[in-house]
């Protein structure tokens, strides 16, 4: 999997000023998310971190997220990174699996809530999030496919938008900067006008709502120009092993004293696991209505990173020490998935490093683990 | 394939089945014994070692290891011991409540790989309740497998579970049973002791016996070191693992073991499988 190169149906230009038009088109048959600017104050920016250098990096990206958008106008389509990954249009943070209603306290009726959604875009998707999604359809199709799962994505579109990395960014250096898999239509910033390449139909159905303008020589240069602005080159420099290394490099130095150090600077607060677009660990609880008469099955994003993960009711906790959660994380994402997948199931988007309030992050974690490994 | 040509069943794999509590009993202070059967279907089949999951609505769902012979078609049987939110919520339930069920789920025992073997079943305390599930099957066909040793431990005399059945194994069905408690009480008369002291004594023929080996955390590691003193061979061990899980499909990730899904590739495991992965046993 993931070195399928997606066949080009059409290139085009499309001029900017002509998006309000193109979301007007859309609107009626489609919901449309795309990234805006969302805070104007600072408690957006997550928690307080003990390294200023982070804070000034949360402060500068201000809190961008996927939301519903009723017009182009308020996108902020040039931006790094968004606070959460496009996961929750696909599994939402908190989902009511099942209805159940009770008599008595006993079971009277059962009803599968299977999600009915809308055909949905999501406009202005970065290559990171486009992997990330990928591997998550890798996911939840293995062995038991999940009709949760599915019937939201198989009504998903994917407008992607080449990116502006910061030094948190390091898609490049684990494979994951790709413009050609996953997306239905990709746009490249040329200034003025995007550059269009269309993918698939879908894609080409949903773009052609408004006239697209022949691409030229210059267009494609510009392009060209663009995309190379957009590798993730200050923080994919930093990462320093081969990625293809990863699986061996984490078997040799599983024992090594530096996941101490990383263990003893995380506070198991879960947020790295909550901004992964690859992280889909769940919990399901039974929330009743306050008439104790029905209530709903609910699943929630869980954290790995949390004590009580892997804690059964007897009180045996099969991962109790921080050093083994994080290791556990970053295994998930270098070793236990990527052997089964071909690619890691970490896409480079940097956001667990950027909110991490201990500074914990992959490109350093990465690094310890070349280096010490180097040393033995 | 693109994502929009999957096919798949558009039904979630989280919906229970709905089922009823055929019979209740209470073994232990802490072990309530259930039969259960489902509402819309006639036939479960399940192999021994396997689990569902069990659904209190209101409550939650935990993952119950099936306790009966996998020829019972009309229900199956269930041993909860009192230990969390949804068990408890169970514990209350009697004849005729509803329940939910999914499954059944996991890998459990390969009765075909068993066949012709010695069986020497090991459980601590609630681990007797999945072997209970293929002992019942390997006492059944008997022509089938060679001498069936059941060793069981208990804290007390009045933890045991199962003992009218235990009686009748030993006295009717020609298995030999050596029971143990870690203490006694005045009318207790049979050993007394950590399971692990019936292991020396015993006379196996240990190229052709399976140790199957159920029991809590903690005592995984010191009956494998007593088989191991009797030049146990290790690719003869098999033992079933317990872990949270929260969907029993693969997908929470509450169960893993390194990159082992317990729910997917176990709860029934060959030592020899396992054995190198830091997560399963310490």
């Amino acid at each position: 999997m993931g070195e399928t190169k997606q066949k080009v149906i059409k290139e085009a230009i499309l001029p900017k000023k002509l998006l309000p038009e193109l979301f007007e088109k859309l609107l009626p048959d489609y919901d449309i998310y795309g990234p805006v600017q969302k805070a104007k104050n600072d408690a957006y920016d997550i928690a307080p971190s003990v390294d200023k250098k982070a804070m000034d990096v949360r402060k500068k990206l201000r809190g961008n997220e996927f939301e519903k958008v009723e017009t182009a106008d308020i996108l902020n389509l040039e931006y790094t990174s968004t606070v959460t990954p496009i996961k929750k249009f696909f599994i939402p943070p908190k989902e009511d699996i099942v209805k159940f209603e009770l008599e008595n306290l006993k079971l009277k009726s059962l009803e599968d809530l299977q999600p009915d959604v809308k055909p949905f875009i999501l406009f202005g998707v970065h290559a990171c999030d486009m992997q990330g999604l990928l591997r998550l359809d890798y996911s939840f199709i293995k062995g038991n496919p999940e009709s949760n799962y599915l019937s939201r994505r198989e009504k998903s579109i994917i407008v992607g938008i080449n990116c502006i990395p910061d030094e948190y960014c390091f898609c490049e250096a684990v494979g994951a900067q790709i413009y050609d898999e996953g997306f239905d239509v990709f746009l490249t910033n040329i200034g003025q006008s995007f550059h269009v390449t269309v993918y698939t139909e879908k894609g080409l159905e949903i773009i052609s709502k408004v006239e697209l303008y022949d691409v030229d020589d210059t267009s494609i240069k510009e392009k060209e120009k663009a995309l190379e602005r957009s590798r993730s080159l200050e923080g994919s420099e930093k990462f320093k092993p081969d990625y293809h290394n990863m699986p061996l490099l984490s078997k040799s130095g599983d024992d090594l004293p530096f996941w101490d150090r990383i263990g003893e600077r995380c506070f198991s607060c879960g947020t790295c696991n909550l901004v992964c677009p690859t992280c889909y660990c769940f919990d399901v609880n039974d929330v009743m209505n306050i008439n104790i008469k029905d209530g709903t099955r609910r699943r929630f994003w869980d954290s790995c990173q949390l004590e009580s993960f892997a804690v059964v009711a007897g009180g045996e906790n099969f991962r109790a020490s921080r050093t083994n959660r994080n290791k556990h994380r970053f295994y998930r994402k270098f070793r236990y998935l990527m052997e089964e997948y071909g690619k890691p199931f970490c896409v480079g988007c940097g956001r667990c490093g950027r909110q991490c309030v201990a500074d914990i992050n992959m490109i350093e974690t990465s690094n310890l683990l070349y280096e010490n490994v180097e040393k033995i | 394939m693109a994502i929009t040509e999957m096919q798949y069943e558009k039904k979630s794999l989280y919906l229970p089945m709905k089922a009823r509590i055929k019979k209740a009993v209470q073994m232990t202070e802490l072990e309530k014994f259930f039969e259960i059967e489902l509402e819309d279907r006639e036939q479960f089949n399940y192999d021994p070692g396997q689990f569902v999951m069990v659904s209190v609505f209101g409550y939650g769902e935990a993952p119950i290891s099936i306790s009966s012979n996998p020829t019972k078609k009309d229900g199956f049987e269930l041993c909860v011991r009192k230990v969390g939110k949804v068990t408890e919520a169970l514990h209350r339930l009697k004849e005729g409540d509803p329940v939910g069920i999914r499954g059944p789920y996991g890998k459990g025992f390969n009765v075909k790989e068993l066949r012709g073997k010695d069986l020497l079943f090991i459980g601590g305390g609630i681990g007797l309740v999945p072997l209970r599930s293929l002992i019942k099957y390997s006492i059944e066909n008997k022509k089938d497998f060679g001498r069936i040793i059941i060793l069981y431990g208990a804290k007390s005399p009045k933890e045991l579970l199962f003992t009218d059945e235990l009686k009748e194994w030993e006295a009717e069905s020609g298995v030999d049973l050596k029971v143990t408690v870690d203490r006694g009480d005045e009318s207790w008369k049979g050993n007394v002791g950590v399971i692990t002291t019936l292991i020396p004594p015993l006379d196996l023929d240990i190229e052709n016996t399976m140790a199957l080996i159920v029991g809590p955390p903690v005592m995984y590691k010191f009956v494998l070191l007593s088989l191991f003193a009797k030049k146990f061979p290790e690719e003869n061990i098999i033992l079933s693992l317990e872990r949270k899980m929260k969907c029993g499909v693969g997908k929470c990730g509450h169960c893993q073991m390194n990159h082992i899904y317990v729910c997917q590739d176990g709860p029934v495991f060959y030592y020899k499988d396992i054995k190198d992965l830091p997560e399963s046993l310490h």
